[in-house]
Formats: C-alpha cells, structure tokens, sequence
C-alpha cells in the first residue's frame, strides 16, 4: 500500500502530500524540542458518538472518531478531563477564551477584558526563541465585532500572550505562508527605522496615561520581536528553499474544507521546516454558525445543529460536522507520519492536541472534554489508548504535561494538580 | 446660615435614604438572592456583593434589565414567593429613582479614555485623505474583534502583537510602492505600485496611464489571475471551431462575455513556441500536446499547467532570488502587456459613446494629455519639444518611439519633476515644508521643527547611499509605523480633575467620530486659531462634515455595525439551492439599501425614525425585484416613493429580514431577537442550557407550522419569560420569506402574522412598525447609547446616562433630526473632556 492509497481511503479523494521530505531542516545532534499544536474545534460534540465504552488499547471507535483509525497507534482518547472555571459565565466565550489557560473569562464588553495566559504561549516563551517565528496563530474565520456581554474577542481567541493580551490569528493562507519565509529584513535602513521609532517612542510619555502604557509596553515589545525575528531570520534562512509550489492563492478559500486544510498543511510546513514549534488552529470561533450543508447528510450551521434538543436527526448531523473535522485531523496526522525525521517521523517529534471547550453544546456542558493528543513530543510514550481519568481531572493538567515535555519547567498550571502526558 | 440648613438637610436625606436603603436590602435578600447569589448565579446575575448605589451605577445595565423584569411580574418566578404589592411597588420606585438620578444629573465625569488604535478602515481612510487616493491599504490587518457597544472602534479591545507591527511595517512599504517623491508636489500617489527599479520610470508612468484608461473599460476591476485560465480555455474552443476571421471572434468572444482583443492576443501567443523560452514551454508541453481528440482532462490539465505556471512565476519574479528569474519575469511580462488595453482598442471595447469619446480624446491628442500625471506631462512636453508640428499627435501617444535611450537617462537621473532644485540647499527647504505637512497629516497634530529636522536628515542619509526614492520611501515607513501615527495619542494632563481636550485634539476626535479619518484643513486651521470648541463655530462644522461625502462612513461603520446589516456581507447563510437569487449581487444590494438609507438621513439631516418606517425605499432593479416594484431598471440605486405601509424602514428592509432568517426558513425568534436587542436595546437573557430548537426548515414533519411549535414551545415556563417578549415581534414578520419578498403561505398553510405583545395585538408588518413608532423612546435611547459608545471607543457606564438622555432629549426636540441628537453627543463631557489622572 503507497501512501497515496492510504490517503485516498481516507477521505475518499485523492490527498497530496504538503510538502516533500527534502525540505525538512537539516538534523542537528542536539537533542530538539518537540514541535506543539493545539487544535481547537467549537461548539462540543454530539457525546453519544465520541467516548469509547471500553479503556485501554482495545476500544472500539464511536462514529466520531473512526477516521482516526488509520493512525490508531498515534493518539490516545483523553476522558474526564474538564476546566473548573469554566463552569461559570456564559455557554460559548467563557469557555473558548481560556481553553488553553483554565482562567476564568472575565465578564467584560472590552473594559477590563481578562483570562488567563495560555499554554502555548508559555512553551512559546520559552523555546520560541530558537525558530524565526516563537509561534502561529491561525484560523479561518475573523473575529466579529458583535457584543453582547461578553466581547467576542474571547470567541476568537485561545491564544493570549498575556491575561489581558489575546493574539491576532492569520486566517488568510497566503499571507501564513509568506509569513512563514519573510524574513521582514531590510538591511540597515530598515534596522535604524526599528531604532528611530523606538527612540521616538520615549517622547511619547506626556501623552501616556497608566493604562496607555501598557498598551504601547505591547508596541515596543512588537518592535523587539521583530527585531529579533530578522536577527534569527538572517540565519535560518541561509539555504532556505521556499516551496514556492505550494503557496497558496491569495485571499480566504472559497469551501471550508480548503480552508481548514491549508491552514493545517501550513502548521506542517512550519513544523516540517523548523519555522516554528509552536502553533494553534480555530476550526471556528465560538458560535461558528457556518453552514455544513456541503457534507452528506448534513442541513444546517454548526451552531444551530449543535443545539439538537436530543433530535435524533440534528444529532446524526451535529455528529457528522464533528466527524468531518476529526478527518481534517486524521489527515494532518497521516501527512505528518509520513514525513521522515531520520528514523523518527515528524508526528513522533510532535505534540498535536485536538479537543473543544464544550462538550456536548446542546448543553454547554464544560465537564469531560472531547480531548485527543496525538504524537510523542520526541519521547518514549506508547499512544493508542483510550484513557479514562477519575471524574474532573483537571484538563490543566494535559496543558501543564505538554509544557514540560516542551521543556518548560514548572509543577503547576491553573489548577493542575499532576502532569499529564 | 445657609450652610448649616444645607447640613440638616443631607442629613435628613440621609436617614431617609438609609431607612429606604436598608427596606430595599431586605428586599433584595428576601425575593432575589436565593437565585443570585449566594449558593446560585443563575442567568449570571448576582446580586452577593450589592452594597447600595454604588453597586446599581456600576452594575446599571443589570439593574435596568431588573426594572423592566419586576414590573413586567417575570421576576420573582410564578412559582417563587411574590412580594407584596406594596413591597413591590416600593422596590420599583427606589430602584428606578435611583437609575433616574442618573440620567436627570450630570456627574460631570467623562469616563475612562482608553487608548485608541486606528481601525483598519480609519487607516486606510487616513492614508487616503493625506495622499488622495484609497489605496485599499489594511485589509489583510486581522479584524479588530469588537466590544463596549458592539464596534471594531473599542479602544479597551484594540492590542497590538507582533504579527500586527509586522503588517503595519509591511503595509508601509506596500504604500511607499504607491508614492513617488518630487520636489514639485512631494509625493504622489498612483492607483498602481510604481517599481522602484527594472523599468524605466517613463514607461511605468504611461502604463499607469493605460491602467487608468483600463480601469474605465472594467469598471468591476479585471483580475489576470482569475481570467487567465478563462481566455487560455476560451483559445482551445477558438482553435477547436476554427475561427480565424475577426469579425467571428469577436462574435464568440461576446458570447462568453470575454475581451475581443484579449482573446486573439492569447490566440496568437499560444500558437507558436517561437520566442519563449524554456521555463515558458515547459509549462506550454501540455498545451501543445492536445490534438483534437484530446479528452476534456487533457485539456483543463493543459490549461491548468500554464495557469499555474504564470501564478508560479508571479512569485518568483517577486521574491525568489534562488532562482534565476528572468525567464518567469518574460512570462508576467507578456502576460500582463497582454491584458492591457491602449486607448484606442479601449474605444473599441467600450463602444457605443464612450468609445466614441474616447476616440475623440485620443484624436484630439492635447486632451489626451489631461490622462497623464502632472510630472509625466510636464516632462514630455519639454522632451518632444523639438518634434516636428504633424507628428506631435504620434508622439504623445507613443512617445517611447521619439525619446532615445539616452534621453531617458537624463530624465532619470533629473529626477522626476520638472522643475529642477540643483541647489542642494533649495531641495532641502522643499523637503522641510514637505515633510513638515506629511508629519503634521499623519501625527494629526503640529509638529516641532527638530522633528523636521529629524526627518529631513534621515531622507538625506538614506539619500547619500542610495536612491532618491529609497529614501523617500524610508520616511514613509518610519511615518507610517510610528506609534504616532498607528495611535490616537492626546495630551494627559497633571490635573486630577477633568480637562478639557485642547482644539486639536477636539479635531481628531470629531474628524474621527463623522468621518472614520483625519481632519481636514479646514478643521486644522479652526483648531490651530483655537476656534472648534466654540459652540457655535462646531455646531457649524459638525453640520458642513455631516454634509461631506466622507460622512458616508457614519452609515458604513457606525449604523451598518450598530444593526448589524454589515453581516449581510460577510456572515450570512441563506441557502442558495432553495433561493437561487440570493447570489452576491443581491447581498451587495440588499446592503447598498441599508447604507444609503442610513446616508440618506444623515446628509439631509431627516428623522432618525425613517429607520423604523419611511414612505420610500432605495432600490435597483434586482432589489425593486424582491420588493415587487415595477418599472425600475439597471444597477443604479434610487429613492423610491411608496404607498404601502407593510415597506419602508430598515425593519422590513430584505437584508434584515435575511440577516433573521436561518438558511431555509425565516425565524420569528431570530426577527423578534433583531428588533427588541438591536433595535430597541432591550436584548432577552440568552437562552438557558439545554433547549429544544425548532426543525431546519419551514416544512415540520408533524404538521405544525413553526408559529404553532413556538406557541407549544411557550407553553413551558422556562421558555416563556424570554419568548413571549421576543416571538411576538417576529409573527407579524412573517409575512416576509428568507430574502425579503412577500409570501402568502408557508409550505402551503396561510400564515398568521399576528404577535400578541404585553400591551396589544398587532397583525403584518405596518401595524408592527406603527407599534415600534409608540416605543420611540426606547429606540432613540438605545440609538443615543450605541452612536455614544461609537463617538468614545470604550465600554459606556452610569456616568454616561446623562449624555444619553440629553441626546435623546434633543433629538425629540428638534423633529429627530439626526444632527441634533449627533451634537448633544459632541458637545457632551465624555465627548471633549479627559477624565484626569486619579492618583
């Protein structure tokens, strides 16, 4: 079996491989980080067809999860796992905003907007610093300017760099890529841009209020990482092959389908290419209500079927929108097996983390999360297994495991109270 | 004496209140706090921490919703212990004479200022009005999010990252692609990128000249990537049918919809391999492989590989400097030249009378020199001077063939004006004035002359290493991501009390508040004389600016966001198998409606309640359509009397009624949703865990329309607090299908469109809006609150009642006329003071 076959069974269309092997970085001695993806799907899952009934390596699949055959060995199926603080608040935002932290949401319109900071950018900070980009942020959606009483910032972030600080995330494929290579140098000139508009930055203070300057602190930190990114891209990109083939057009993919995978396929280049090690991915933001009428069997948005009322009809349709994101994934996970990292493949260097901050969204219930981590992060783990974790384990306690293997040292995030990897 | 009376008398109040204070506590503790607070936050309410006043004004939209919940019995539960009708009407009248002070006294607090970031519409429109053109610019900035009130403008959610610094420095070289520097007019700004090398400034000018010409010929833009592989198909069926003949192609070409010209150029590149080279044949193999009985794969693979082959050479001719890209760059060349127009084949194209006058400019070759850029014109009217009188005409419209190579080195090298500053001492008191007015412009405030000096001296540094033009597009980058320029900064003052914002300031805010951009002259020398804060002189310039064009901005980013009909646009799921109409064209006309409706009230200053109902509608043909108007043609908007009560007003416009409409059937819940949330400003709670939703479509498998199933639905108690507020509003709706049009039956049952509100019946859309006109006031206070929340950026509180109330106030005054309502808020405290430092 090629692995052409192998993908084409998959999703029943033929699935090109991103990108070739020769464009890996060139191996170095030195024992790497592992390379972190966290994947993020709204508005929960139909639960009757997600959580196997048996633990361990025997289960059998639910019909959510059963594109995930072809990489059984690769991911386990976390049960149980679910964040105390977002039990409260309202049924989408309050539990999409802090998915990676397990901070409370702050009911906020934008005044005093807060949640916690998120997992990513944790390992970001601290091994960001050894690829161009310390992390990715994509999407596909924009985040709308509708306010209720919560700000949907919250519904189209799960990046923040600080409690207060969400990141923007690409959702145009083209510019991702390119941003991917740019190294944004100019020479000289544009390094004593940099400089000038920093020295004028400290004219500023008569016109900075305490609050201001905290959001001008966010500019000049913007500055100096972008500094840095042109100092480290000066290096990383001596050699560098852009796979100019594989750009994407311009502008946002007309079906959603496309969309989704380029975007994955990029966080695989990235990853492939040592562009980054840290990346996250909104399948939607909170209440994506896009319509999914183009999957046999399916009528309807996302949103609106999630709230099925125990419809057997809406469930089957809610459950087949779940399903086909869990293939987009199976896919990610396939192409990123087949990319050959010495005698490792890039899945087994990985961390790729799938799960929603809802469970079943007819309910907005935040208990036992629709968790998979696939990948060994480098390490020696057996995956293949349904793990079942007492009642309410912290799902901090995943997000505080895959910082540590990511080489962040600390015993305790949110309200961790072991690792879990 | 006085003083010691004014003393009895707070202490008296004093008393009076606490006595009032601690019955409406027990109250609250007593009927309320079982549900919020303590052990349960339903609804997240919650009422623990309540303290007294302090709690109602900085909780007051929970306190407003508590009146309106009490009064109307919804609170307290049926089935939870009722206060008596005493206690209740005591809780009442304490609680809204509490709300009231706040709207009948001003605390002459301006609120918070938070920090204001451009949005990516006031950059570029900023950047359009420094240069004079809309260069599109920010669009690939990613999208603000939104908060307070629900605008992109909330300054508390604008923060900045490293991705968006990198966008800001990229969107600055892009708009230095679109400058050149003279030292006649400093910079100019072109449509199209101007390469800075490669190609001989001249010629980059008289190409831009034929982009102009261009532009007329495809209004709607024409995109060579997209249309590439249309003409490279259109080729092979020209081959296939063996048409040679012009005349035939020209008739083929019609019936596709493609350019004539275009297509026999194609035709005629894709004939032969003479004269391309390797790179190019490569991706031609395929092509020239087909033979007539090529399948149909074969021949959209062809098609495909040189498509892609172009898309593919794009880039490297741009960025790639591993490869050689010299043969890509032949192949873009050819490419682009290839879909350009020169005048003549444009009056062609065009036909008809503006073929014709076009034709006649082009005869008439002095006028053909308007189409030039001043700098071009000039420069060519001093090169062709020595041009034989009979063959000026030729010359201008194709003056490479008259000019050597060497002449256009002088011009080169003469820069590009036509007034020459030898003197390196004049070119630097040009560059001082110059760039003293693009600071100003882009800093929106006056600048010192050290900054000048500063940034002159960069231009020359830049300059002594490199060329001119670099360095003119150095200090375009340095400008154009200075913090200055991407914030809104104003002065903070020592004080501890509120200020007043000095006339520049007052300028940007107002500037920025009517027009999403920078103030113009006029606003800049009436603030610089420290006259725009006089009351009367700004009453003057918010009435000439709410005139302006630019004011167009207030429908497009204030109303279309406030009632959400920018959603029409980008967020909307009609099902386009079952409404096969609703195509992008239709969405762009059902938006264009709610604009110029919204412009319409604004530039002849008419009443705001036109949005509820009016006796007109704009409409083109596709929407008078919809609307089932007779007798209206073409794609040109137009103000529309009508006689029916059932239209008029945004409430029945086709984008609201699609925009509350699922992707098969319309949703009275979603309409009666729009109309008390967005419209009325009074939203219901959202809905508890655990609901039941009514089926996909308007066709129920068990018989009921969806009118019946929500009747059933309110039956349930938990249901019906919110939905017999909401449903109510969106029977009489009803009337109206998923895009707007009337119906008479749903799935073939007539429809009932009568909604049974608190106070009445109400039955079809004209007796619904007529309803709507009695509830005026709650429209125009939500109104005022979302135009306030605009005007500051920010998230509004209980300082801010007062403004709304007088907002509204004056409104109902002055015929609500718009501009009233618009100056209260101009002329308010939140609008020109600063709050002050409070340590």
């Amino acid at each position: 079996m090629n692995r052409r076959t192998i993908l084409k069974g998959l999703s029943g269309a033929t699935v090109s491989l991103p990108w070739l092997e020769s464009m890996a970085a060139p191996k170095t001695k030195k024992k790497q980080v592992p390379r972190v993806a966290f994947l993020f799907m709204p508005n929960g899952i139909n639960p009757h067809h997600w959580t196997p009934d048996k633990s361990g390596k025997n289960y059998e699949s639910k019909d959510i999860l059963k594109p995930l055959e072809p990489v059984r060995s690769e991911f386990d199926i976390l049960t149980n796992l679910g964040h105390k603080k977002s039990r409260h608040g309202d049924g989408h935002y309050a539990k999409t905003a802090n998915f990676l932290s397990g901070e409370k949401v702050e009911k906020s319109t934008g005044y005093n907007m807060r949640c916690g900071v998120s997992a990513d950018q944790i390992i970001a900070n601290k091994i960001g610093g050894q690829t161009p980009l310390p992390s990715i942020e994509l999407g596909i959606q924009a985040t709308s300017t509708q306010t209720g009483e919560y700000t949907q910032v919250y519904g189209g972030h799960i990046a923040w760099r600080q409690a207060t600080k969400p990141l923007p995330k690409e959702i145009y494929p083209q510019l991702a890529f390119d941003r991917l290579f740019s190294s944004g140098s100019n020479g000289k000139f544009f390094n004593s841009i940099l400089d000038d508009i920093n020295q004028d930055a400290k004219k500023l203070d008569k016109y900075l209020g305490v609050e201001d300057r905290q959001r001008m602190d966010e500019f000049f930190t913007s500055i100096r990482a972008m500094e840095l990114r042109i100092q480290k891209s000066v290096k990383a990109n001596v050699g560098l092959k852009v796979p100019v083939e594989q750009r994407p057009d311009a502008g946002k993919p007309k079906d959603l389908e496309t969309h989704m995978r380029l975007m994955l396929d990029i966080i695989i280049l990235a990853f492939q290419m040592r562009r980054t090690n840290v990346a996250t991915f909104m399948f939607g933001n909170a209440v994506c209500g896009s319509s999914f009428s183009f999957l046999d069997g399916v009528d309807g948005g996302f949103h609106q079927l999630s709230h099925h009322g125990n419809k057997k009809d809406k469930m089957k349709m809610y459950g087949l929108i779940n399903k086909f994101h869990i293939k987009l994934y199976s896919e990610m996970l396939l192409k990123m097996r087949l990319i050959k990292e010495g005698d490792e493949s890039l899945l087994d260097n990985s961390l790729v983390m799938f799960g929603s901050g809802l469970r079943d969204g007819n309910k907005h219930s935040p208990k036992d999360l629709p968790i998979l981590l696939a990948g060994k992060g480098g390490q020696k783990i057996e995956r293949g297994n349904h793990r079942v974790f007492a009642e309410e384990t912290p799902f901090c306690n995943l997000l505080l495991g895959m910082m540590q293997a990511s080489g962040v040292e600390s015993s305790q995030f949110g309200d961790s109270t072991a690792a879990i990897i | 004496m006085c003083g010691v009376m004014k003393c009895l008398c707070v202490l008296f109040l004093l008393i009076v209140s606490v006595s009032a204070e601690d019955r409406f506590h027990t109250l609250l503790d007593k009927f309320c706090l079982e549900c919020h607070g303590g052990r349960k936050v339903k609804g997240g309410v919650d009422f623990k921490s309540y303290e007294g006043v302090d709690h109602i004004y900085a909780n007051f939209k929970t306190w407003e919703s508590v009146v309106v919940q009490v009064k109307d019995g919804e609170m307290p539960p049926d089935d939870e212990p009722q206060m008596s009708t005493e206690d209740k009407k005591f809780f009442l009248q304490n609680l809204q004479g509490i709300l009231d002070k706040l709207g009948t006294e001003d605390l002459g607090d301006p609120g918070p200022t938070p920090l204001r970031r451009l949005t990516r519409k006031e950059y570029n429109n900023t950047i359009r009005d420094i240069f004079g053109k809309d260069l599109g610019l920010g669009k690939e900035f990613p999208s603000e999010g939104g908060g307070g009130e629900g605008f992109d403008n909330n300054a508390e959610v604008l923060s900045f990252s490293p991705m968006l610094f990198e966008k800001y420095v990229t969107e600055a070289r892009k708009l230095g692609r679109h400058l050149t520097f003279n030292y006649t007019s400093g910079f100019e700004a072109s449509i199209d990128e101007v390469p800075l090398r490669n190609t001989p400034q001249r010629m980059t000018f008289l190409r831009s000249m034929e982009r102009d010409f261009n532009r007329k010929a495809f209004p709607d833009g024409f995109s060579i990537d997209k249309s590439l592989i249309v003409y490279v198909r259109a080729t092979r069926e020209l081959i296939l049918s063996d048409l040679k003949e012009k005349k035939d192609v020209n008739r083929y070409a019609k019936s596709k919809g493609l350019n004539t010209i275009f297509l026999m150029r194609m035709n005629a590149y894709l004939s032969t391999k003479e004269g391309k080279n390797e790179v190019i044949n490569g991706f031609l193999k395929p092509w020239y492989a087909l033979t007539p009985t090529s399948t149909k794969e074969e021949v959209e693979l062809a098609c495909q590989s040189f498509a892609k082959g172009y898309a593919k050479s794009k880039y490297i001719h741009k960025t790639d400097k591993t490869v050689s890209p010299k043969p890509y760059h032949d192949l873009v060349r050819k490419i682009k030249r290839m879909f350009v127009l020169k005048p003549l084949e444009l009056a062609e194209t065009l036909g008809g009378v503006e073929g014709a006058r076009l034709t006649s400019i082009h005869n008439e070759y002095n006028l053909l020199k308007k189409y030039y850029p001043k700098h071009v014109r000039d420069f060519l009217a001093k090169a062709l001077v020595n041009v034989p009188k009979e063959k000026q005409k030729d010359a201008w419209l194709n003056p490479e063939k008259y000019l050597s190579k060497k002449g256009l080195k002088t011009y080169k090298g003469k820069g590009y004006g036509a007034r020459k500053l030898k003197n390196a001492e004049e070119q630097k008191s040009f560059l001082r004035v110059h760039l003293r007015k693009l600071l100003r412009d882009a800093f929106r405030r006056p600048v010192t002359s050290d900054e000048v000096t500063e940034l002159v001296n960069f231009f020359l540094e830049v300059k002594a290493e490199k060329q001119e033009q670099v360095a003119a597009r150095a200090v375009i980058v340095k400008v154009f991501c200075s913090p200055e320029f991407i914030f809104r900064f104003e002065e903070k003052q020592k004080s501890t009390k509120a200020y007043k914002i000095n006339d520049g300031e007052l300028a940007v805010r107002l500037a920025y508040f009517l027009w999403s951009s920078k103030p113009d002259e006029e606003l800049l020398k009436l603030a610089a004389d420290n006259k725009l804060s006089d009351k009367k002189v700004l009453d003057n310039q918010v009435d000439r600016m709410l005139k302006d064009p630019k004011a167009r901005s207030l429908a497009e980013d204030f109303a279309a966001q406030w009632l959400h009909f920018k959603d029409v646009l980008e967020d909307l799921h009609i099902d386009k198998k079952r409404f096969p109409q609703f195509d992008e064209k239709l969405k762009k006309d059902m938006y264009e409606e709610c604009v110029s409706t919204v412009d319409n009230i604004i530039k002849n200053d008419l009443s705001v309640l036109n949005i509820l109902h009016s006796d007109y509608v704009f409409v083109n043909e596709r929407l008078a359509g919809i609307y089932g108007l007779k007798g209206i043609e073409g794609e040109t908007f137009r103000k529309v009397s009508i006689n029916n009560n059932d239209r008029g007003g945004l409430v029945t416009s086709p984008a609201v009624m699609a925009m509350t409409s699922y992707p098969l059937r319309t949703s009275p819940v979603l309409r009666g949703d729009y109309i008390t949330s967005v419209l009325l400003g009074t939203p219901a709670p959202p809905p508890p865990n655990d609901v039941e939703e009514l089926p996909e479509d308007d066709v129920v498998a068990d018989n009921l329309t969806v009118k019946q199933r929500l009747e059933a639905h309110r039956k349930d108690p938990q249901c019906a607090s919110c939905h017999s507020r909401l449903d109510p509003f969106g029977f009489p709706l009803e009337v109206y299908d998923p895009i707007g049009r009337k119906r008479t039956e749903i799935a073939g049952k007539p429809i009932d469109s009568t909604g049974e509100m608190k106070d009445q019946k109400v039955t079809g859309p004209a007796e619904l809006k007529k309803y709507l006109l009695g509830k005026k006031d709650l429209f125009l206070t939500n109104m005022a609150s979302k135009l306030l929340g605009y005007s500051l950026g920010r998230s509004l509180g209980f300082y801010d009642k007062y403004t709304i109330s007088q907002a509204v106030k004056s409104c109902k005054q002055d015929n609500y006329r718009f501009s009233a309502m618009i100056k209260k808020i101009i002329h308010s405290t939140a609008f020109q003071f600063h709050r002050g430092n409070k340590k």
